[in-house]
């Protein structure tokens, strides 16, 4: 059985994946949104994002207005991979 | 500054007039409707001096033309124009054009046929539209754009797409065609995408070209980087009366995989502009950004205001 996502663990990923130079897991807030007046972060970084979820949880979304809600912030994806990772 | 270099996607005209161009290359000779450039390029000329200054200053600082040179060359860039968007209503009209391709190393082929799908990097230079109407297709062709033009061009062009499998993918102000991109390539199909134009509040990226630092979008580097697909460059350059060039460019590399998405992201703008800088010291007067493209240019522009 799969276990739960570590939320810092995401967070790593997320900084990683994104190159996020000097910051830091306790920079980025669980609930504050991560694109617009959040993290700030674009489109493409969103579909970087898809691509974490995908490579690491195998999880594909088959539509971008589900991923949309889902790449809302730190604790929708941490809610969302739970439920559908499937490694 | 940015403002300065964003598109609106528009080709210059009214309806009417691009609606009777395409009914004169239907029956009247091109030649005959060509001498219509001149008139066009003196206008231009005249009405449009801030596009006529930054070509100005793309001769002299870019090419190191002398003053009397550089004025001689801003006509020639204007009347290439000129050339240039003819054609594409002679295309319109199903003109016959013969085409010259130059494919590296066999690439565009080699990605037509294989599973993958790939990015194609488009600029300004040439005759960009007419390349994505004769370019070699076997898979469908995505083109990205900005629905900004006139309801008769994009009428034109869904009708010659019609015979293709090219399709339009618009732009929409949420960002949310990235995910319609994505669909494309993870389907194996092709995506065309202008890497030359920023399209308002875009994140850039600064790169040496022809000898002083100039901005582009990061999206389309950033894009082809994070999805690892093949990616090339092609132009289409004319080269007489109904008469082109087509170069198509490999920009993917065998170590790329060890990059990562922000380093590849950078190598491939760098191999774009390096090609970008070859095709324009053959054509340079096939330069189509007529506005303050290098960031000296630009600022120099926005302190004047």
């Amino acid at each position: 059985m799969n276990h739960m996502i570590n939320k810092e663990e995401l967070k790593n990923q997320i900084i990683l994946a994104l190159n996020l130079e000097g910051m830091q897991p306790a920079d980025i807030d669980d609930a504050a949104p991560l694109f617009g007046e959040g993290l700030g972060l674009d489109s493409i970084d969103a579909l970087e994002l898809l691509m974490v979820m995908d490579k690491n949880y195998g999880i594909k979304f088959a539509n971008k207005e589900e991923s949309k809600a889902v790449l809302a912030s730190i604790d929708t994806m941490a809610e969302y991979i739970d439920n559908h990772r499937t490694k | 500054m940015a403002e300065n270099k964003t598109w609106r996607g528009k080709t210059g005209g009214t309806q009417r007039m691009q609606k009777t161009l395409i009914r004169w290359f239907r029956y009247i000779d091109t030649r005959l409707i060509f001498w219509l450039t001149v008139p066009w390029v003196i206008g231009s000329i005249i009405v449009m001096p801030r596009e006529r200054k930054a070509a100005y200053h793309y001769w002299r600082r870019r090419h190191n033309k002398k003053p009397l040179k550089a004025c001689l060359c801003v006509w020639k860039q204007f009347y290439a124009m000129g050339h240039v968007v003819l054609d594409r209503f002679a295309a319109f009209a199903g003109q016959h054009f013969d085409i010259q391709v130059y494919d590296e190393n066999n690439i565009m082929h080699t990605l037509q046929h294989g599973e993958k799908g790939f990015v194609i990097l488009s600029s300004h230079v040439g005759n960009q539209e007419l390349a994505g109407y004769f370019v070699p297709s076997v898979k469908p062709l995505h083109i990205l754009i900005y629905l900004g033009d006139t309801a008769i061009m994009n009428r034109e062009r869904e009708r010659l797409f019609a015979t293709r499998k090219m399709f339009f993918l618009p732009m929409q102000t949420d960002g949310s065609h990235i995910f319609e991109m994505h669909e494309v390539l993870q389907k194996g199909e092709a995506l065309s995408i202008h890497a030359d134009r920023m399209f308002s509040d875009t994140r850039t990226i600064t790169a040496d070209f022809l000898g002083a630092k100039a901005v582009f979008p990061q999206g389309p580097f950033r894009l082809a980087a994070v999805e690892e697909v093949p990616v090339v460059t092609m132009f289409m350059l004319r080269t007489g009366h109904n008469r082109y060039q087509l170069r198509i460019y490999n920009l993917s590399k065998a170590t790329d995989k060890d990059l990562s998405s922000r380093q590849l992201s950078n190598a491939l703008l760098q191999r774009y502009v390096h090609k970008m800088e070859q095709v324009l010291r053959d054509f340079p007067e096939q330069w189509f950004n007529f506005f303050e493209f290098w960031t000296e240019e630009t600022a120099n522009a926005a302190n004047k205001k």
